[in-house]
């Protein structure tokens, strides 16, 4: 009578084994790090934003004109306290914007601050609170204050007129070079952490955790504790790096392109682009270490198949942050039919790719183990009806299957992703559920089973307790095998213009641009990251099963 | 033997219903319905449809009956439209219909065009390229695995594992656009990547017509048999591994026969013959691979026309061919147990 074998408790040791352990986790790291990596706005920027200065300046008389209105009552209906509260609330951003972006020694920032407090006695004052008609007193006050704005936005204006010479003169001088006239001056910000949604925050700040319990075993108060206490940082960040007044993170590049945004120091990512930034003028541009992808000024090729159609060339523009137009590192993998950066597509279609395979291979272990028990341990309708869905859905070719459904799945209005991942689940959790019934079956009558039943334990403790864990092995090892076949599948079913919608990329949806013979490079960087990605978890999934057989056979 | 294999052909019975129940739910899970399609799609105006022949067109094909009623009548054999079997209420003008009866319907936006007829004419060239796939997946890969297990350790048979490993992990697609790539027209030449025959091909003349049709083959089968051939040579490897180390072997050799006569006449036989299964496995591998490989090359298979039929909203045809493809499968899986039955007398047929 041997012991009973647990499930592996520890990744096997081989030289393969840890190859593709390590290849998984790159890959997994490079997509939850891909809005580090790749990222059309900058990591920092210390700039003053002219575009959101003038904005803020010219919507303050008619703001305060709001405000001043919100406090009486207008026909007979009385003011709401909460939309005095958002007037009140829009001014101050404004006012929090101008003061940012100004001296604080200067006259104007003396302004500025006497104006913010002027409208904050003015909330406090005795009777603002109440909705019936203002005393003549306040009343006047509030003229006088908004009186105020409309100097305060005068006097803005006429001090912009310097810093828009500035940002003539930064246009034609080096980088970093920024002269601003006196009342004003740059502030700081971090637009790519400010655009960073609380589930990215968590994985960035999860993955160390999770690679270190996937490399030396899980270690479980010290990872759960971990655990709580990145989920709370995840949210403290996202809460406090909420983007600053003013800096708009969208097409931050274009603003700072055409002088509205004069910067004096800014840090890209190693990227510089945005997964769905276009770029017509660079469609289909070979990666741009080829000399066959090397452009004149006028956007022409100089040399390769398409040096003499000139026809539809146009200039490259070169935007703030991105390397030089023949630059080696422009496009590493190249750019796609709408001049896409190939290579910003790929990292963060990894994150579509790789989340719909890791969520279809959770989705397909939990029902394959649940329905595999159960029709392990019962022998009449359940296990009739298993066997009945198992044939029928293994009697379809499933990447046919698939297609079929996730075609149907999003117009009754399910996520295109999460579709993709249910779906695929769906077609191919009976392979699990029959490893675990055979398994079961063949565990349920040992000795270990007998005793637990005969010392008086539940039925669902005797399965969860005592056989689950001794069926479970194979589960594991058919869950590595699954990794690699959602990611087969959900690339191809990409690849058919089916699953991601676009502009949304993975590495199938990538993998469509390249249509023609002659845009094959394409198929190079996407191609590569499916194979390893399959590849690594058929390793691991190799290394486990000799792993298993090994105990078993101890 | 004659009572188990029928035993085993009604066990088939719930699996074809189980099928036909999948697929009609998959239809009508699919966006929008015949009648949108057939009167110009989402996009046209109303007023320019016939609202009259609109309706006419809903009622005939019982749009707006309820489910079962739509499933009784897509199963056949009695049609159930208002034209239908007089026993569903119907004028008895065209009583069958319906699966059971054959009928696979017509095209929504080529009414002329039967699928049935279109699905033999594309089945003609699905069904010998997957024969000839199934042939070189077991052909070569059953050896290859012996092979790869008898000389495990060596030089070549690393270099083949290696190989074997990233033919496997390679996405079917990919491979094919690949092998376009490489060998077509932009870049070796060496092989025709589209379609099936030249364009200059002469069907008056067999034998060059035979070598076009060859040659334009070649590329399609190699990307549709490689992931296949690397993960049956593999598992072919390992059972044979696993016999290798039997009891029976040992006590062969120690019988004194020769390590050849070992192999064939004790190895090889208990081997593969459980690896027959995986023949009727790999007939799903195959269809569903031939989408990929039939769109990525425009073959006219049944693969290309699913997905045609998935892509213009053509759902009768899409039904029509995952139906026919699981009804395939479930055939292979049926052959592949009773040939291992037949093979194998230690497999019992209940």
């Amino acid at each position: 009578m041997t012991e009973p074998t647990h499930t592996a408790r520890r990744w096997p040791r081989t030289w393969g084994a840890r190859c593709a352990l390590w290849t998984l986790l790159a890959l997994v790291a490079s997509a939850v790090y891909a809005p580090f990596l790749a990222n059309g706005a900058p990591l920092y920027l210390r700039a003053f934003d002219l575009r959101a200065v003038r904005s803020a300046s010219a919507a303050l008389p008619a703001l305060a004109e709001e405000w001043r209105a919100s406090f009486a009552p207008v026909a007979s209906i009385p003011a709401e306290p909460i939309v005095r509260a958002a007037a009140r609330a829009s001014l101050e951003l404004r006012l929090e914007l101008l003061a940012r972006s100004l001296d604080p020694r200067s006259e104007l920032a003396a302004h500025v601050e006497r104006t913010a407090q002027a409208v904050d006695t003015l909330a406090h004052a005795p009777g603002a609170a109440q909705s019936q008609p203002l005393d003549p007193e306040l009343n006047a006050r509030l003229d006088a204050a908004v009186r105020e704005f409309d100097a305060l936005a005068q006097a803005v204006e006429a001090a912009l007129v310097g810093a828009a010479a500035a940002a003539n003169a930064a246009n034609t001088a080096e980088a970093g070079v920024l002269d601003l006239p006196a009342p004003w001056r740059t502030s700081e910000s971090w637009p790519l952490l400010a655009s960073l949604s609380f589930g990215s925050w968590w994985f960035a700040l999860l993955f160390p955790l999770a690679a270190w319990v996937a490399l030396c075993g899980m270690r479980t108060r010290a990872a759960s504790l971990a655990f709580a206490a990145l989920s709370l940082a995840a949210i403290a960040l996202t809460l406090g790096l909420r983007a600053p007044p003013g800096v708009a993170t969208r097409n931050l590049k274009l603003a700072i392109g055409a002088g509205e945004v004069l910067v004096e120091r800014a840090v890209f990512a190693p990227v510089p682009y945005g997964f769905e930034e276009t770029r017509l003028s660079e469609a289909l541009r070979p990666p741009t270490w080829l000399p066959s992808a090397e452009l004149d000024a006028q956007g022409r090729y100089v040399r390769g198949a398409r040096a003499g159609a000139a026809g539809a060339a146009r200039p490259v523009e070169v935007r703030a942050g991105e390397p030089s137009l023949n630059s080696w590192r422009r496009h590493l993998l190249g750019a796609d039919s709408l001049g896409r950066d190939v290579l910003a597509r790929v990292l963060w279609g990894g994150r579509v790719s790789l989340g719909v395979a890791f969520a279809a291979v959770l989705a397909l272990l939990a029902l394959g183990i649940v329905a595999g028990l159960l029709a392990g341990v019962s022998r009449g309708a359940f296990d009739a009806l298993f066997l009945f869905v198992a044939q029928t859905l293994q009697s379809f070719p499933s990447l046919f299957l698939i297609l079929v459904a996730v075609a149907a799945l999003p117009a009754h209005g399910v996520h295109p992703q999460a579709a993709t991942a249910l779906v695929i689940a769906a077609v191919s959790w009976t392979g699990v559920a029959r490893l675990v019934r055979a398994q079961v079956r063949a565990v349920r009558e040992r000795e270990w089973v007998l005793a637990a039943r005969a010392s008086g334990l539940s039925p669902a403790r005797v399965l969860f307790a005592h056989i689950a864990p001794n069926a479970l092995a194979p589960a594991l090892v058919s869950g590595a095998f699954a990794l690699g076949g959602a990611v087969l599948a959900e690339s191809a079913t990409s690849f058919l213009g089916f699953g991601v919608q676009p502009p949304v990329p993975s590495w199938g949806a990538v993998l469509r641009e390249s249509s023609a013979v002659e845009h094959a490079w394409i198929l190079l960087g996407p191609g590569l990251l499916v194979f390893a990605a399959v590849a690594s978890a058929n390793a691991l999934g190799d290394a486990l099963r000799e792993r298993l057989e090994l105990r078993e056979a101890a | 033997m004659a009572r188990a294999v029928l035993r085993r052909l009604a066990l088939l019975l719930p699996t074809l219903l189980g099928i036909t129940l999948l697929t009609f739910a998959l239809l009508h899970l699919l966006p929008g319905d015949g009648a949108a399609l057939r009167f110009g799609g989402e996009g046209a105006d109303p007023g320019a449809v016939d609202a009259a022949a609109f309706e006419r067109f809903r009622a005939e094909h019982l749009l707006d009956a309820p489910l079962w009623r739509q499933y009784l009548d897509y199963l056949g054999p009695f049609d159930l439209s208002p034209r239908g079997h007089t026993w569903f209420g119907g004028s008895g003008e065209q009583p069958w219909g319906g699966l059971l009866a054959g009928d696979l319907g017509h095209e929504l936006l080529r009414p002329s065009v039967g699928i049935a007829g279109e699905l033999a004419q594309r089945l003609a060239i699905t069904v010998p390229m997957s024969l000839a796939a199934a042939a070189l997946i077991f052909g070569i890969g059953w050896p290859l695995g012996v092979l790869l297990a008898v000389r495990r350790g060596s030089a070549l048979a690393r270099a083949l594992d290696a190989l074997l490993f990233t033919l496997y992990a390679l996405p079917t697609f990919w491979l094919a656009m690949a092998l376009q790539s490489l060998l077509g027209g932009g870049g070796l030449g060496w092989l025709p990547v589209v379609g099936l025959h030249g364009r200059d091909a002469d069907p008056s003349q067999p034998l060059s017509y035979a070598l076009d049709t060859l040659a334009h083959a070649v590329l399609p089968l190699a990307a549709l048999v490689a992931p296949s051939l690397a993960y049956v040579a593999r598992q072919a490897r390992s059972s044979v591994l696993e016999v290798l180390d039997a009891d029976f072997v040992l006590c062969a050799r120690a019988r004194g026969l020769s390590e050849r006569r070992v192999l064939w006449r004790h190895v090889v036989p208990n081997a593969l013959t459980p690896l027959v299964t995986l023949a009727g496995q790999t007939l799903p591998w195959l269809v569903g691979g031939w989408v990929v490989v039939e769109t990525v090359f425009e073959l006219p298979g049944m693969g290309k026309y699913a997905y045609d039929g998935l892509m213009r909203r053509e759902y009768g045809v899409v039904a029509a061919c995952v139906l026919l493809s699981a009804l395939l499968t479930a055939l292979g899986h049926l052959l592949s147990d009773l040939a291992q039955a037949w093979i194998d007398p230690r497999v019992r047929l209940d």
